[in-house]
């Protein structure tokens, strides 16, 4: 999977499952605030996440994404890993 | 205008009710159903009392887990009877009887000695790790409070990622004594790929401290809670189905009942359903609640459900005995029971003595729970209560005669001194409680996705809480805690 390939799928998914706008989400957007995320629901992120591309993300690794970018680029490392 | 509108007058409801009232925050329990109670509800035949959901409790004792809780709500001067300290529940496995007993180290020598006596030979490190395993249970029931703190929140979510089952194996080692220790434990659904420690640990170190019956049944806990609730000047009223949470800018404004008879206007709003039918009323559109999370709620699945055979008793023949018995067809059946077991013989039975209010040497009523799975139900889903047909009758007839065929190898007296019995299945707790499928503990924890399916009581929605046996923890001592958990932590707004 090319990395455009990547972005597009994720925020698709993200738009969609989270319910905004697709243009609402930019490379260095913080995804918390963009996708309205709290504590609560961010776990509903990473069960997305891994089921979507079947990676598994820790939550050590999760606390450490902050924006779109960091987080296409935490998926494309797995998925090539 | 209510400070807090709480949906469902079970357990949870009607303690977390009683709590806000007696605080002085004006209270509004509202229960679907023309009786309150939940799974504490009792169902009266001919004059007879029967209990459903309700059998026994564990740590009631002064200073101990539940009797803290308890005492804060009121509850500890029911008719509560202890059962026998040396043996409060005894577990029958294939032919070998063992016997739980009171005290931590009590329990671990009398668990090595009973093994023994079965003929078997157990290795130092074996007996060495009954011990350690009953060390850890103390220590974690210890510790049970510190869930209400900030602090140790880490820890219990450490333990509910940990495996029950790997535990034992580790502790133990040895896999015949793993099913005699999980051999009370139909009180939760032993699955050994997902039970969580927290919850075999905490459950079954509650009831090795001390095991209690309540003379006269389950239901006396919630008629004292919601008669304590209208003289707090609060209401429990019956007949009242939540059909829709009124959300507006955000936040729930007011819940509509009967679907559009009234609503009611509050501050706050406590679910104590399953968070599943809790979603189901918010609105679809324009919601906090993210469709995500509501997929996610409704993909968790829900443990098992109970067969039960209430049976009435002849008068003076059948001996009251001041424990429970828990019977196995081996060693490894016991942790099979969360699978569907085509094979009746196969799956495990738990027989509750009613306690004589009369305090009589010999008991009027016996019940007789078995595991019950949805898939032997799904035919009848679409039924409602007395109108289920001739096929459903005859499917509970004859696996309350098989329970009895059962149960009556251990009390000879049953036979010919049955007056009369009444079966529930779970479609019967469906329809009288609203949990999905009839599950009899909610929600299925899982130690390896704990993040999951440990859910908590915020939702994104700031006024609205879930509560319930769903959440936490399930059975009398669960439901109560992870009600004292809202009640400390909830972030509530009141006048």
């Amino acid at each position: 999977m090319t990395r455009e390939e990547l972005v597009a799928k994720t925020n698709e998914i993200l738009a969609d499952e989270f319910e905004v706008e697709i243009e609402d989400i930019q490379p260095d957007g913080d995804i918390k605030k963009t996708l309205e995320l709290d504590s609560l629901s961010i776990v509903d992120m990473v069960a997305l996440i891994e089921e979507t591309f079947g990676v598994k993300i820790l939550g050590t690794e999760v606390s450490k994404i902050k924006t779109f970018d960091a987080l296409y680029d935490f998926i494309l490392e797995k998925v090539n890993a | 205008m209510y400070d807090f509108v709480i949906t469902g007058a079970g357990l949870a409801g009607l303690e977390l009710g009683y709590l806000m009232a007696k605080k002085g925050s004006k209270v509004c329990v509202l229960e679907k159903d023309s009786r309150i109670g939940g799974c504490l509800q009792t169902f009266k035949r001919n004059g007879t009392l029967y209990d459903t959901g309700f059998h026994y409790v564990g740590g009631l004792d002064e200073g101990q887990p539940l009797n803290t809780l308890f005492k804060e709500l009121d509850l500890l001067d029911l008719p509560w009877r202890r059962l026998d300290n040396e043996a409060f529940d005894e577990v029958i496995i294939g032919d070998e009887h063992y016997f739980f007993a009171n005290g931590f180290d009590n329990f671990a020598e009398k668990i090595i000695t009973d093994y023994k006596s079965n003929g078997h030979e157990i290795s130092k490190e074996s007996a060495e790790g009954i011990f350690e395993y009953a060390r850890f249970l103390k220590d974690v029931g210890d510790n049970i409070f510190n869930v209400l703190g900030d602090a140790a929140h880490s820890n219990t979510m450490d333990l509910f990622a940990r495996s029950a089952y790997q535990f034992l194996k580790d502790t133990i080692k040895d896999d015949k004594l793993i099913g005699v220790v999980s051999g009370t434990s139909m009180k939760l659904e032993l699955r050994p790929e997902t039970l969580p420690l927290y919850t075999f640990a905490q459950i079954n170190s509650s009831f090795i401290r001390s095991a209690w019956r309540l003379e006269g049944g389950g239901m006396q806990i919630a008629d004292k809670l919601a008669e304590g609730i209208r003289n707090f000047g609060g209401g429990v009223i019956i007949n009242a189905k939540v059909t829709k949470f009124i959300e507006n800018e955000g936040v729930i404004k007011a819940v509509e009942i009967n679907g559009g008879e009234e609503t009611i206007e509050g501050r706050n709003f406590i679910s104590s359903i399953h968070p599943k039918l809790t979603l189901d009323l918010t609105p679809k559109e324009g919601s906090r609640i993210k469709n995500i999370f509501r997929k996610r709620i409704a993909n968790l699945g829900n443990t098992y459900g109970m067969f039960t055979v209430n049976m009435k008793l002849k008068d003076g023949v059948v001996p009251y005995k001041n424990r429970n018995i828990y019977i196995h067809n081996n060693f490894n059946s016991i942790w099979q029971q969360s699978e569907y077991q085509p094979d009746l013989n196969n799956r495990s039975l738990m027989i509750s003595y009613q306690a004589p209010t009369d305090r009589s040497t010999f008991t009027r009523n016996i019940d007789i729970l078995m595991p019950m799975y949805w898939n032997e139900l799904t035919k009848w889903e679409g039924t409602k209560v007395g109108h289920r047909g001739e096929e459903y009758e005859e499917m509970k007839r004859s696996l309350a005669e098989k329970c009895i065929e059962k149960a009556t190898e251990y009390i000879p007296e049953l036979k010919g001194n049955i007056e009369d019995f009444y079966t529930s299945t779970p479609l019967t707790y469906r329809d009288y409680t609203g949990t999905i499928e009839g599950s009899a503990y909610g929600i299925r924890k899982d130690c390896n996705n704990s993040l999951m399916t440990v859910l908590a009581p915020n939702t994104a929605i700031p006024n609205l809480y879930m509560t319930g046996q769903n959440l936490n923890l399930h059975g009398v001592l669960g439901v109560t805690m992870t009600a004292f958990m809202l009640y400390k932590q909830g972030n509530f707004k009141i006048t």
